[in-house]
């Protein structure tokens, strides 16, 4: 661990000694210490579940440590009555991933909300659309103080989050929660620019940058906390440290080794790929989104396409079945190219897509668990009078939950009443009972419970890995080696590299390096 | 892990009970409308004449048309959409359809008049269903211009009505089956078609699943543009069959024929549990409701209710009767619990 003392730092922005956060059954953060300077972008770097997010929270108010003290500005915080509140009076403004906003509500309503400018006691209208024009004008927004907050792209409501807590509310620590994740490259460059330039003018304010991307830390922090499993392993001064070396601390020691307990269960060595490919994907490109992606898919393969957010992977996986048009390249089913336009295209050819986002996008909602599997097959389920044959259809259902089960009162059940893991469970069958020639799966293990990954990870494997073939992401590398027979790396729109099972390479950390661009030319 | 499907073990003596109970909380968590019917029937006993045979079919008779514009409505907003010119369609289909036997083309058959209604109902659908799907504008404002749009196109083509129609065009509507009005014939046989419709096919499933979550449905494959747009020229059909019914009681085509039933419409497909955001509804409960709205309609013309605060009364019973329905949802939530 080194930290350099800069002459400006004397007066801490912020300060955690031994701050420990224990959840039942979870320690999130453990006897973390760190200190946020004055007049610095500090970046906090990890991977998911490293208790970056829960540690800004305790700096925030949002959750109480069970141990350890905090002190914001000089101010010691008493950690039994802490709040958001208070945090907010101490000069403390977090900006999550998800601004919370009043949706239907103006732009001006949203960003004075609680705390409008008066005058003479009336509201001072005027004055505060002057003032939204101005935050706009500097985060380069296109927006009117007028326009419905819901209606902007989610981006710009992180933007306008982050423009309240700066201009509005004047806030000194600014917590930024995985802000750059939503936002398009370019827009990001100018955001992080702006945290510089903000910085230049008031040495007053701390910065503290929430992120995955190695690349966003060198670039634009000054100083960079590294956190694995709950614990801070290491503060730097960005300028005296490289990519490799972060790469290094952020996956740790023991990530080296090839992950195992799935990779014994059984499963024959990927087979050989002289046979003619059931996908092949060739130059595909769509925008700045990715490039000249090209790939090919055996029967009987498992691929994984690693990367960070923002590296073109999920948008590489929804042109494939139609949800996000590609500009140029061509994709071959079995030889025949093919350009599905939408999802019902896909499925026609045998091409099926599991979203990320399963309860905005798959689940329908308020119906049974039985329509829930059947939906995409209900138009191949006709008996001789054109009606649907419901007798043909349970019997699916019940073939499907035999090798996957879900846990359920009945078929009839409302989906809604079951939990994140078996939902899941209800939507990968639902992919499986159409017998796809290929499925793309976007994170399958995302909001499912501990216990329902390993089982949704075997079936890919085992099941649906032999019966076709899959395209898959998942968020965690380790779930990824354990799964894939080889993985291809997204990193800023193209794959640079592919690693395959049995090679030295094939290993969490080798992935987390090459996803964030670390031995990448 | 194993597959749980519960088919339980429960004590022998304690199945009955617990089936009675099942019933119980199904009927009221999912069929709250019969009960309902049943009290304001339970009403009518005290009634002269309430109960007689003739005056039941007579209710029936006059449910027809508004059921069958309903039932369109159900379909649509099942997608999460509505319809408001269905009022209007009752009114053009027959009118063109008379006008084409009567005036422009009395030489053809009136049989092609039926026909006529349908293209009518199936052509008027099929651009609401244009311009709200394809086009993407707001259902509201699309079948609200239509509304307008028909309802003008039949002031100016009669004026003043047109009365004595052919035998043919007014036998689904005016004629009987022995003693039953072909017209309720009509009005059961188009509900059991939309109940078939609704639950034994691919189209009925993706109505639902469109009106649950729309960006689910197109990703799980289903022709969302596709299913929306046949909502909206089953909801024409159903409507300009509903026209064909009333015509033929009346026996006579007038410039405000259904003026201002949409909000009945409304009412009964809400009544009879459809959900105004789509995705929840059920045929059978929406027959219900229409058979509800037109017993109370009898019962106040039995009654006798002064026509001068006949809206204030039929008003309030219809507000009491969408609060009791609208507990339906509250039993659902205790079913779940349960």
């Amino acid at each position: 661990m080194s930290s350099h003392v800069v002459a400006s730092a004397a007066r801490p922005a912020c300060r955690l000694e031994r701050v420990t956060k224990r959840f039942p059954g979870v320690t999130a953060v453990r006897d973390a210490t760190l200190e946020l300077r004055r007049g610095e972008v500090h970046g906090i770097i990890g991977k998911n579940g490293a208790g970056k997010s829960v540690l800004v929270s305790l700096i925030a108010g949002a959750l109480r440590p069970t141990d350890g003290s905090i002190t914001i500005r000089d101010q010691k915080v008493d950690a039994a009555t802490y709040t958001p509140q208070k945090a907010h009076e101490l000069g403390v403004a977090l900006v999550p991933q998800e601004p919370l906003v009043a949706p239907l509500r103006s732009v001006v309503d949203n960003l004075f909300l609680g705390a409008p400018l008066r005058r003479r006691g009336l509201l001072d209208h005027r004055a505060m659309c002057e003032k939204v024009r101005a935050v706009a004008k500097e985060l380069s927004l296109d927006v009117t103080p007028h326009q419905p907050i819901g209606e902007l792209p989610i981006e710009d409501q992180q933007l306008l989050a982050f423009g309240k807590a700066v201009f509005i509310e004047g806030a000194r620590v600014v917590l930024l929660d995985e802000i750059t994740a939503s936002l398009p490259r370019e827009r990001k460059r100018l955001l992080l620019r702006f945290l510089r330039d903000t910085i230049a003018r008031d040495p007053d304010i701390c910065f503290v940058l929430i992120t995955h991307h190695i690349d966003e830390v060198i670039e634009f922090c000054d100083r960079v906390t590294v956190m694995r499993d709950g614990s801070p392993v290491a503060t730097v001064d960005v300028a005296s440290t490289t990519k490799e070396q972060l790469a290094h601390w952020i996956v740790g020691d023991n990530a080296m080794a090839v992950g195992d307990h799935l990779a014994t269960s059984g499963r024959a060595e990927p087979k050989p790929s002289d046979s003619q490919p059931v996908l092949e994907v060739r130059q595909l490109t769509a925008g700045l989104a990715f490039q000249d992606v090209t790939l090919t898919l055996h029967h009987g393969e498992v691929v994984g396409l690693a990367g960070l957010d923002g590296s073109g992977k999920d948008e590489f996986l929804m042109s494939l079945c139609g949800l996000y048009p590609p500009d140029r390249g061509e994709v071959l089913l079995d030889g025949r190219p093919i350009r599905p336009r939408k999802p019902s295209q896909a499925m026609r050819h045998g091409i099926v897509y599991l979203p990320k986002k399963r309860e905005e996008s798959a689940t329908i909602h308020s119906r049974s668990v039985e329509e829930n599997i059947l939906v995409s097959l209900y138009p191949r389920l006709r008996n001789r009078w054109g009606l649907l044959d419901l007798k043909e259809g349970r019997r699916i259902v019940r073939e499907r939950l035999r090798k996957l089960p879900v846990k359920t009162p009945s078929l009839d059940a409302d989906v809604d009443t079951l939990s994140g893991g078996n939902r899941q469970k209800v939507m990968i069958n639902r992919l499986a009972a159409t017998r796809p020639r290929v499925y793309l799966l976007n994170e399958p293990t995302r909001g499912v419970d501990i216990a329902s990954k390993p089982e949704i990870l075997r079936t890919v494997r085992d099941e649906l890995g032999t019966t076709s073939a899959v395209l898959l992401t998942l968020e965690s590398e380790e779930e990824m080696i354990d799964t894939c027979d080889r993985i291809l790396v997204f990193y800023r729109g193209r794959v640079v590299r592919e690693i395959r099972r049995g090679e030295p390479d094939f290993t969490v950390g080798e992935v987390y390096r090459s996803a964030q661009g670390v031995g990448v030319k | 892990m194993t597959t749980v499907i519960r088919e339980d073990a429960v004590p022998e003596s304690a199945v009955p009970r617990r089936r009675v109970r099942d019933v119980a909380l199904r009927v009221f968590s999912q069929h709250l409308i019969w009960p309902l019917l049943a009290v304001v029937f339970l009403i009518g006993t005290t009634v002269e004449g309430f109960l007689q045979t003739e005056n039941l079919l007579n209710i029936a008779w006059a449910a027809a048309p508004l059921g069958l514009m309903t039932l369109g409505m159900f379909f649509v907003m099942i997608t999460g959409g509505l319809d408001l010119s269905l009022e209007s369609m009752l009114a053009l289909a027959p009118t063109l359809a008379v006008l084409l036997v009567t005036a422009w083309m009395p030489d053809l058959p009136v049989v092609v008049a039926i026909a006529f209604v349908l293209l009518v109902g199936l052509v008027v659908g099929g651009v609401n269903g244009t311009f709200s799907v394809k086009l993407g504008v707001n259902p509201f404002l699309v079948t609200l211009a239509t509304l307008l749009i028909m309802r003008g196109l039949v002031i100016y083509l009669i004026p003043e009505g047109v009365y004595g129609l052919p035998a043919e065009l007014t036998y689904l509507g005016g004629a009987r089956v022995g003693v039953i009005p072909v017209a309720v014939l009509v009005l059961l046989l188009v509900y059991a078609i939309g109940h078939v419709v609704v639950n034994r096919t691919a189209f009925g499933k993706s109505i639902y699943a469109i009106g649950n979550n729309e960006r689910a449905a197109y990703i799980a494959g289903i022709n969302v543009d596709r299913v929306k747009m046949i909502a909206f020229v089953l909801a024409g059909v159903c409507a300009a069959i509903g026209g064909l019914l009333e015509v033929g009681r009346l026996d006579s085509v007038v410039a405000d024929l259904g003026q201002g039933d949409i909000l009945l419409v409304f009412a009964a497909a809400t009544l009879g549990g459809t959900s105004l955001q789509g995705g929840e509804g059920r045929v059978t409960g929406v027959l219900g409701a229409v058979l509800l709205i037109a017993a109370i309609d009898n019962l106040m013309n039995l009654v006798g209710v002064d026509p001068a605060i006949r809206q204030v009364v039929f008003g309030v019973i219809l507000l009491a009767a969408i609060y009791v329905a609208s507990l339906e949802g509250r039993f659902g939530k205790k079913v779940v619990r349960a």
